[in-house]
């Protein structure tokens, strides 16, 4: 436990050295802020859709293109440099367990992530503020929305995390792990096309449906734990990776 | 210290090590000799818990590289060949986040990181970013972290490779001063290195143990002594003919040099010093004499002859 927050405070460190990141974060607030506006600006001229506001900010093109983009870059990196610099062997020669490895890595790019999200929030309040809505704000659909970012963002970034371990080339990792997180935004939409006999598998694996029922400010224990669950098992492939360099050929 | 026993590691169909057997006893700088691609950097790798061997043991400070890892990397210090770093960290950044990662209390790391950064005369970059340093100080920070944990055992894979000469002499001294008090192993392919910094050499050749002896020794036994040179005033012929039927002598090369004079190399048939002999034969001959020499060894002829007698 001790290592992991040793390792993650250098990770953190090394994040706000990175050109990358700072990219990364103004795209994300650019691209977050546009969409608002432009969220905004539909509703002002057609209110009374059957979404609500929030469930427009958490579903929108932007934010599915924000969202499957960022994971892969800020974990691309994670592994494959200390791989390719060769730092790895001196983390690995050090007495620590591969385990607080990938963990340290994973929380690292979990937080960074919630940093680049965290300015968002103020335009909720920017929202209100500018608004004549003088009713009591509802919080559930707004918090449900970011804890629904959240676990998205902790599977992207795991698979991010597994992407990263097996390569020494961060661009690759970034591709690879685009494609299966995007895959897997794409399966979901076979909620759409088939029978009622796998509707119910579809609509658990759905990122599109777990926003949207987040962003209504309603929390399904069994999203809840999919995301996890499935995060955990990319997070165990990431941990064989770093580990196969242990096995005897 | 460390105990390996017919160590084999095979890397996807290529046999990069075959069968090493060695030990280290406590308290010795052992340096590990041998041309690129001997397998150097493959055993420090194992030793340190990096990879594993594909077959064989190794023992090192007392628990198994293999299944007690952790227990042996709380107990080395290993700097990798090339020394790889963080280049956004500030020195001691660096040096405070592995002494954390290496176990050193918290009480204690500062004056740790104080204590090795005097060592290796890193002092004046401590707040310099690592990218900004020159080669020879980010040698000397690898080495930093290296030491910083107060190892048992550290072994160091091509500490010199890179540095300009005075650099070479600085980290040469660091080695001995650290060997007073630690074990050291150290790999290189620079021969003057082992010669002047270690108490015993292994030479590796194609994954394979070649030799292993103090540097003296492996000097006498590999050559049977250097040759005695002589330059005198006299007929080549004459001088060869005569140095021939010194006993002990396996072989007599005579060259005509300016002014009359010839050089003569005498080879001695086992290690023994010809020198008086020689002088005594240019007295009574009464040739005139202006050098006479034996020429040392060096560890280089040595190295050459070992690593390429199997061809
Ligand atoms: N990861 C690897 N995969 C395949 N072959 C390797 C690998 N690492 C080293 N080798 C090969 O193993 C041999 C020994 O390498 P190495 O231990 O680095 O030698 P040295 O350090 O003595 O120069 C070399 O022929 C090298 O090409
Ligand atoms: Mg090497």
């Amino acid at each position: 436990m001790r290592n992991i927050w040793i390792l993650f405070k250098r990770e953190m460190m090394s994040y706000f050295f990175s050109p990358i990141a700072y990219i990364v974060g103004v795209a994300v607030l650019l691209i977050m802020g546009g969409s608002f506006y432009f969220i905004t600006y539909i509703l002002s001229r057609q209110p009374g859709d059957n979404y609500t506001a929030s469930q427009w900010f958490f579903n929108g093109f932007f934010f599915w293109i924000v969202m499957l983009v960022v994971p892969p870059v800020i974990s691309m990196r994670l592994f494959a440099d200390e791989q390719k610099s060769g730092t790895i062997e001196t983390l690995m020669t050090a007495p620590l367990r591969d385990w607080e490895y990938v963990l340290a890595k994973f929380f690292g790019a979990c937080v960074f992530f919630i940093v680049l999200w965290s300015p968002t929030s103020l335009y909720v309040f920017v929202l209100r503020h500018f608004s004549r809505d003088t009713t009591p704000l509802d919080l559930g659909p707004v918090v449900g929305g970011y804890i629904g970012v959240l676990l998205v963002a902790m599977l992207l970034i795991s698979i991010g995390c597994m992407a990263s371990a097996s390569t020494r080339n961060q661009i690759i990792a970034a591709i690879i792990a685009f494609a299966i997180g995007g895959s897997l935004f794409l399966v979901g939409f076979g909620f759409f096309y088939t029978s009622d006999k796998y509707k119910e598998f579809f609509d658990y694996i759905s990122m599109l449906g777990h926003m949207l029922e987040m962003s209504r400010g309603v929390l399904e224990w069994k999203r809840v734990i999919f995301y996890l669950s499935s995060s955990f098992f990319f997070l165990y492939l990431a941990h064989c990776m770093v580990q196969s360099r242990r096995w005897k050929n | 210290m460390i105990q390996v026993d017919n160590l084999v590691k095979r890397y996807a169909g290529f046999t990069a090590i075959h069968g090493l057997t060695f030990s280290v006893q406590k308290g010795e700088i052992v340096g590990f000799l041998g041309p690129n691609g001997a397998g150097k950097s493959t055993t420090m790798r194992i030793l340190s818990c990096f990879m594993p061997a594909t077959s064989g043991t190794a023992i090192v400070a007392g628990f198994n590289t293999y299944d007690q890892s952790l227990e042996v990397r709380q107990r080395i210090g290993y700097m990798p060949e090339n020394v790889p770093l963080y280049p956004e960290m500030r020195v001691h950044e660096y040096l405070h986040f592995r002494a954390a990662l290496k176990g050193v209390p918290r009480s204690r790391r500062r004056g740790q990181v104080e204590r090795v950064s005097e060592q290796c005369g890193i002092t004046d970059v401590m707040r310099k970013i690592i990218g900004h340093l020159s080669k020879g100080y980010r040698q000397r920070v690898g080495l930093a972290d290296a030491l910083v944990h107060d190892p048992e055992l550290i072994i160091l894979d091509e500490p010199t490779i890179g540095l300009d000469p005075n650099q070479i002499r600085q980290v040469r001294g660091l080695i001995k001063d650290l060997g007073k008090s630690h074990t050291v192993l150290l790999s290189t392919h620079i021969l003057p290195e082992v010669e002047m910094t270690c108490s015993r050499v292994i030479i590796i050749n194609k994954g394979k143990i070649a030799a292993s002896d103090t540097p003296e020794n492996l000097k006498r036994l590999r050559m049977g002594g250097g040759e005695t040179v002589v330059e005198v005033k006299a007929d080549a012929k004459a001088v060869e003919n005569e140095f021939r039927a010194i006993p002990d002598v396996s072989q007599v090369e005579a060259s005509p040099s300016d002014g009359g004079f010839c050089k003569v190399a005498i080879h001695p048939k086992r290690d023994e010093d010809l020198r008086e002999t020689v002088y005594q034969i240019v007295r009574q001959k009464g040739w005139g004499l202006r050098e006479l020499t034996r020429r040392r060894q060096t560890l280089e002829d040595v190295f050459v002859q070992i690593t390429t007698e199997d061809d």
